[in-house]
């Protein structure tokens, strides 16, 4: 093996889906695309690639543009490959769809592509399928947007899963409340979104507050409970984000009650994610056995702005890798997705009657693939079995059942042969 | 499984500690002995608890990727790898100092004042690469697994980057401390999607912890 020469291989963060794991991928989009569609939500299509400054628009301080694969068009300017979908959406809302009647639903699925450090297991290129609500601000649209991510893992068929619920200007309100200034402010975020509670901690004993400010920092980032808890601890909280955020939190669960998506979700007061265009609620979904969110989304209100369209919007994306990792985990993954209902045998001289039982087979529902390699016999069964085919059609018009029990396979007597009852083959 | 807790632990010095730790906080049974034995996966069923002992720099990675929801590792391991786990606590314990060191009589301004291209020794490459870029001294880093206190003496290095408890080893090895980088000490981490789905068990958990470790005030 040649293992300087980079032609056969990938690079790192990339992979291919082989036949029966782009099946899968295949049919976790339709059953998505199928899910948006009835919540009225229309697919877009943007470009992989795209000016740096559309790219960036919305996305901060938080270092993001070392992490964007970028290139340069032929007069020299600077393009970049999506490194998310929402923003991408957002041009295309403000720049595209003015005409269209508020609000706008629009969904989407495709890669996006994020520069990674060599770890083994961190994808450069990541796909989603996600949806963006715009053009509708308020605890109505918040509500929609979690049920439907809720229902999104729900149509997977995962199991066990959460999602978490938070709001920014709670977030901002705790540190307004407990005076927090710009510098401890960055140092606290930055210890939240990494969830490092000790760092967080620390921050927070070492700034000079009060014990009763810290108190409120360290229980608002620990967290842990329903919403009566909440308001408990954080209803007497003298700052209007932090009762506006409250209350608003309290509207969307009592709507997420009426959704049916209750259970599935709960308040995580301490959620700050990484993007710094969040200007709401903000969640996250996690499954069992993968230790990263499969799905994350929020509210970004201010977001279209940057592409001359003032409209609120709230949106999430769905980390397909992961979720078919966590499927494939619980077992939920059907595991002959790929396969053929039948085999059309096609010794040499046959293959006008080959092709036209193919035809006919095909034209009842069933996948079917011609043997275009002429085997018969053992060989012939061989193949059928390697590509999950129960059944073999012959040009004496005879149908052969396999048998699926492997054990039998091997010695030749898992296998009937007779004239089928219906008459997929009568073609003279 | 899903009401079960697995807990990553770090085999090696801190074991005996981390053992009376999660037995006084009732999160072990008996079935977890402060002796190091051969079994490598520990069960305690009264618990519904799991132990999975490990070499301390795997731990964050059992964590990370939720073959365990728990784990307790070195911020020193942690520092090196940044693996995406949350960290919930400092345990206080298995307190240690990042030093860099260099042998006794090596004068320590013109170890570091750039004229001369320097080579440091270490298991912390990332780290230290980081602590002299950071200072925006240009040195030669060399990655060692362990004894890292001889480099000097063999002439692999001219400093080296360690963790020293009691600083006996540097002594021994005629080394001086030059500089105290950080400080180090076990931490309760957990997986990102445990800490949510679990959230009812680790929640006390972390409390009972907290209550146990808290350090002593005033004493230090």
């Amino acid at each position: 093996m040649n293992l300087t020469s980079t032609r056969g291989q990938l690079p790192t963060g990339v992979r291919d889906l082989l036949p029966w794991e782009a099946a899968q991928m295949r049919r976790l989009s339709g059953r998505l695309a199928e899910l948006f569609r009835s919540w009225g939500y229309r697919e877009v299509v943007t470009p992989g690639f795209e000016y740096l400054e559309t790219v960036t628009a919305g996305a901060g301080q938080l270092g993001r543009r070392e992490d964007l694969y970028q290139f340069f068009d032929r007069k020299g300017r600077t393009l970049a490959l999506r490194a998310d979908m929402t923003t991408p959406i957002a041009r295309v809302a403000a720049t595209r769809l003015g005409s269209e009647p508020l609000p706008l639903r629009l969904s989407y699925q495709g890669p996006v592509f994020r520069r990674r450090d060599e770890k083994a297991g961190t994808a450069a290129e990541i796909w989603q399928g996600g949806i963006e609500l715009i053009g509708a601000s308020g605890v109505a649209a918040d509500a929609e947007a979690v049920a439907l991510a809720c229902e999104a893992l729900a149509a997977t068929g995962l199991q066990g899963f959460k999602v978490g619920l938070g709001h920014v200007d709670f977030v901002a309100g705790i540190f307004e409340a407990a005076r927090v200034g710009p510098e401890l402010e960055a140092e606290l975020k930055a210890a939240l979104v990494a969830r490092d509670l000790v760092a967080f901690e620390k921050a927070v004993r070492e700034a000079g507050l009060t014990r009763e400010e810290g108190d409120l920092l360290v229980a608002m980032a620990t967290f842990q409970g329903d919403y009566p808890a909440a308001v408990r601890r954080f209803g007497t909280v003298p700052n209007v984000r932090v009762a506006r955020a409250l209350e608003q939190l309290g509207t969307i669960l009592r709507l997420l009650a009426e959704f049916g998506v209750a259970s599935q979700v709960a308040l995580d007061l301490g959620l700050a994610r990484s993007l710094d265009y969040y200007t709401g609620v903000v969640f996250e979904g996690y499954a069992p056995g993968v230790g990263a969110p499969i799905l994350g989304g929020g509210r970004y209100d201010g977001l279209l702005a940057d592409f001359g369209g003032d409209l609120p919007a709230i949106g999430f994306a769905l980390e397909m890798g992961r979720l078919l990792a966590a499927l494939e985990r619980q077992g939920r993954m059907p595991a002959d997705v790929d396969r053929e209902d039948l085999i059309v045998a096609c010794p040499p001289g046959q293959e006008v009657w080959a092709m036209a039982a193919a035809r006919n087979a095909r034209a009842s529902g069933l996948a079917v693939a011609v043997d275009l390699l002429g085997r018969t016999g053992a060989e012939l069964e061989a193949y059928a079995r390697a590509r999950g085919a129960r059944r073999i059609l012959y040009p004496d018009g005879t149908e052969q059942f396999l048998s699926t029990d492997e054990s039998e396979a091997g010695n030749g007597t898992g296998s009937v042969r007779r004239q089928p009852p219906n008459a997929v083959t009568s073609i003279h | 499984m899903t009401d079960w807790l697995t807990f990553a632990l770090p085999k090696g010095r801190p074991y005996k500690e981390t053992v009376e730790l999660l037995r006084r906080a009732e999160v072990a049974g008996p079935e977890l002995d402060d002796e190091e034995s051969r079994s490598l996966l520990i069960t305690c069923p009264d618990k519904k608890v799991r132990f999975l002992i490990a070499r301390d720099s795997d731990v964050p990675t059992y964590v990370e990727y939720g073959a365990a929801d728990l784990g307790i590792v070195g911020k020193n391991v942690l520092m090196e790898g940044e693996p995406k786990v949350y960290e919930l606590l400092d345990l206080n314990y298995s307190i240690c100092r990042f030093v860099l060191a260099a042998p006794v009589g090596a004068d320590p301004n013109r170890l570091l004042d750039g004229t001369a291209a320097r080579r440091v020794a270490t298991k912390y490459p990332r780290m230290t690469e980081a602590y002299f870029r950071s200072r925006g001294v240009q040195v030669e880093t060399i990655f060692l697994h362990g004894s890292i206190e001889v480099a000097p003496k063999v002439g692999l290095a001219d400093m080296i980057v360690d963790i020293t408890e009691t600083g006996r080893t540097l002594r021994e090895n005629n080394l001086q401390v030059i500089e105290h980088l950080w400080t180090s000490s076990m931490r309760l981490i957990a997986n990102r999607a445990s800490y949510r789905l679990k959230a009812d068990r680790i929640g006390p958990l972390v409390e009972r912890l907290r209550a146990l470790t808290a350090p002593v005030a005033q004493s230090q």
